[in-house]
């Protein structure tokens, strides 16, 4: 029994040990094994993954002491000047990423961390409709399947994010998802509990694609990535951003500030911004990649779907959900009362 | 009378087992996204095999499993051999305080556990998150619960059979070696095995007291939840089922062992 413990203590000590290690903190299932095993193999390195499953878990972790334990991390975008400015992640050095040239020129210098300064784009997506052609009642093209009792096109589901949520609703009124202006909000608030009660509830993202496939809803407020997955196996199911517009989320990947193993974090950055290895991500996780250079590896069905790469027009219409700092609290009023009326 | 109990025996099995069940049909299902059953595959346990990144999960979760496990059964025996022989002071206080960790919730648990831990590192610079506060964190269940088992064991033991051994010239250590333990082994095993199979599957107390490098099974199928539940964790899922009942069952009929 003893000379079974110290071995395992001698395979827990050498799992500390191990050299050329690059620890990455990510979403679960969010990078294909190959594309693991590619760098591995490049940069004679082993990569250890740990998954979170919020990103408010990732940042709690991180600030308890994980930024000296991690070296690459896989925030939202709205957490990428935070987590700069209270010194999580590191300023990067353009010079160590010379595949920076191959994004995309908006992506260049994104609205949530200018000039990359911190960060660089992994994957993005939007957020809109979902609805299944063969069971709606009427066109859908705006926020209103949700909002107006004269659009109504069928059962459906809001989704439960505080932020999306009511964003939708002052879209849907012509107004800024980051808008905090109180009497706008209150104007929301009023669509909200309208809608709420002509629909069948709250679902997450997965939650409410799944009532979609099982015939629960025809229309649900989704993310693009859940619904472009299923679209192989159900073509009836139909995604598009409103005519409104929607949200545009991007997550980032960053170097934290004390990684133990930097220049291999550098390598790993440059690494996934190259085209085959950007292409496969996205072939992999179904959503669009900020890697221009990238699209020429990209799987048709992903190319050519507007659901993924929305087109220009609507491209426009998009927004990015910034910290609105206190008003949040304003948000989080509305959000109580909408949930528990 | 009797033919609605039965009936509400049936209804709570079936409330009990039903949802495990559809995981398990689920992990056999062709469709990836659907909950709609679209044909029987064994794709998923395939592809699961292949993940090399879920075996290292299955590694780390086993190396806790057993290391806890050898730890808190060799412990846990101790004490309950020590609350049966020998009386003492606050012998009543130890008695119970070995139900806490029973019965207490076990967020309360991860999060002392936590903050314990970052006081040691804090103050010596050990006790960094990793496997080995894993171990120590479940540790801390697991002698709970196989007290409790060997206890048992130990209240239905003829204390004239260890008298006898002692009779005969045994010194304390040979009556321990040859009369107490192999009438305790049942239970020890039940305990060990208890201990291991809580072990396997603890999420809470794993959550708080992991660090890089330590994801362990439960703590994966967590974090897929939120990114879409494929049918891999639900083949997972129940392997990870079918080897606690294994060990639950083991455990049982050890128990049983006269």
């Amino acid at each position: 029994m003893k000379r079974t413990l110290i071995s395992l203590l001698a395979v827990l000590a050498g799992l500390s040990l191990a050299r050329g290690e690059l620890r990455l903190f990510n979403w679960a299932d969010y990078i294909p094994e190959e594309v693991v095993a590619e760098f591995e193999r490049r940069y004679q390195a082993r990569v250890i993954i740990d998954t979170f499953e919020a990103p408010e878990a990732m940042l709690a972790k991180l600030q308890a002491g994980g930024d000296a334990e991690y070296d690459v991390v896989v925030p939202p975008d709205y957490y990428v000047l935070e987590m700069a400015r209270t010194g999580l992640i590191r300023s990067l050095d353009p010079a160590k990423l010379p595949n920076l040239k191959n994004l995309a020129p908006e992506f260049k210098d994104p609205a949530y961390d200018p000039q990359n300064r911190h960060s660089i784009p992994y994957q993005w997506g939007t957020t809109g409709i979902a609805y299944d052609a063969q069971a709606v009642t009427r066109p859908v093209d705006s926020w209103g399947v949700f909002f107006d009792p004269k659009r109504y096109a069928g059962p459906c589901f809001l989704l439960d994010e505080m932020r999306e949520t009511i964003g939708a609703a002052l879209k849907y009124l012509g107004y800024s998802l980051n808008d905090t202006d109180p009497g706008h909000l209150a104007e929301a608030k009023k669509v909200l509990l309208g809608a709420k009660k002509r629909c069948l509830g709250f679902a997450g993202g997965v939650e409410a694609r799944s009532r979609l496939l099982s015939g629960d809803a025809a229309v649900v407020h989704a993310y693009s990535g859940d619904i472009v997955q299923i679209q192989g196996e159900a073509p009836q199911v139909r995604y598009r951003v409103p005519k409104e517009g929607g949200t545009i989320w991007t997550d980032a990947v960053a170097i934290t500030r004390r990684a133990p193993h930097p220049e291999l974090a550098y390598a790993f950055l440059n690494f996934i911004l190259e085209p085959r290895i950007a292409a496969a991500i996205s072939n992999y996780n179904s959503y669009a990649t900020p890697v221009a250079a990238a699209l020429p590896y990209l799987d048709p069905a992903l190319k050519d779907n507007p659901a993924v790469f929305p087109p220009k027009a609507v491209r426009q219409k998009l927004e990015y959900i910034h910290d609105i700092g206190d008003a949040i609290r304003l948000y989080d009023r509305i959000w109580t009362e909408l949930k528990s009326r | 009378m009797p033919r609605l109990l039965k009936l509400h025996t049936y209804l709570v099995l079936a409330f009990l087992y039903l949802p495990i069940a559809v995981i398990v049909a689920l992990s056999f299902n062709q469709s990836r996204f659907g909950v709609r059953w679209t044909g029987f595959t064994w794709q998923w346990y395939l592809r699961l095999f292949h993940h090399h990144r879920v075996a290292v999960y299955a590694e780390n979760t086993l190396i806790v499993a057993v290391a806890s496990t050898l730890i808190a059964t060799v412990l846990g025996t101790l004490l309950a051999l020590g609350l049966y022989r020998y009386s003492f002071r606050l012998k009543g206080a130890i008695r119970f305080l070995i139900y806490v960790p029973v019965v207490i919730p076990d967020i309360v648990m991860g999060v002392a556990l936590l903050l314990f831990f970052a006081w040691v590192r804090v103050h010596t610079g050990w006790l960094r998150l990793s496997l080995t506060t894993i171990v120590l964190g479940h540790v801390t269940f697991q002698i709970a619960y196989v007290a409790l088992v060997v206890r048992s064991r130990l209240a239905g033991l003829d204390p004239a059979l260890e008298e006898a051994a002692q009779d005969l010239g045994a010194g304390s250590y040979a009556t321990f070696r040859h009369v107490t333990l192999p009438l305790i082994l049942p239970g020890v095993l039940a305990g060990a095995l208890l201990a291991f199979t809580l072990s396997l599957d603890d999420f809470v107390i794993t959550f708080f007291t992991a660090g890089p490098g330590s994801t362990t099974l439960p703590l994966y199928i967590f974090g897929s939840v939120k990114r879409g539940v494929t049918p891999e964790i639900h083949a997972l899922s129940s392997i990870l089922i079918a080897a606690t009942t294994v060990g639950l069952v083991l455990g049982r009929a050890l128990l049983r062992r006269r």
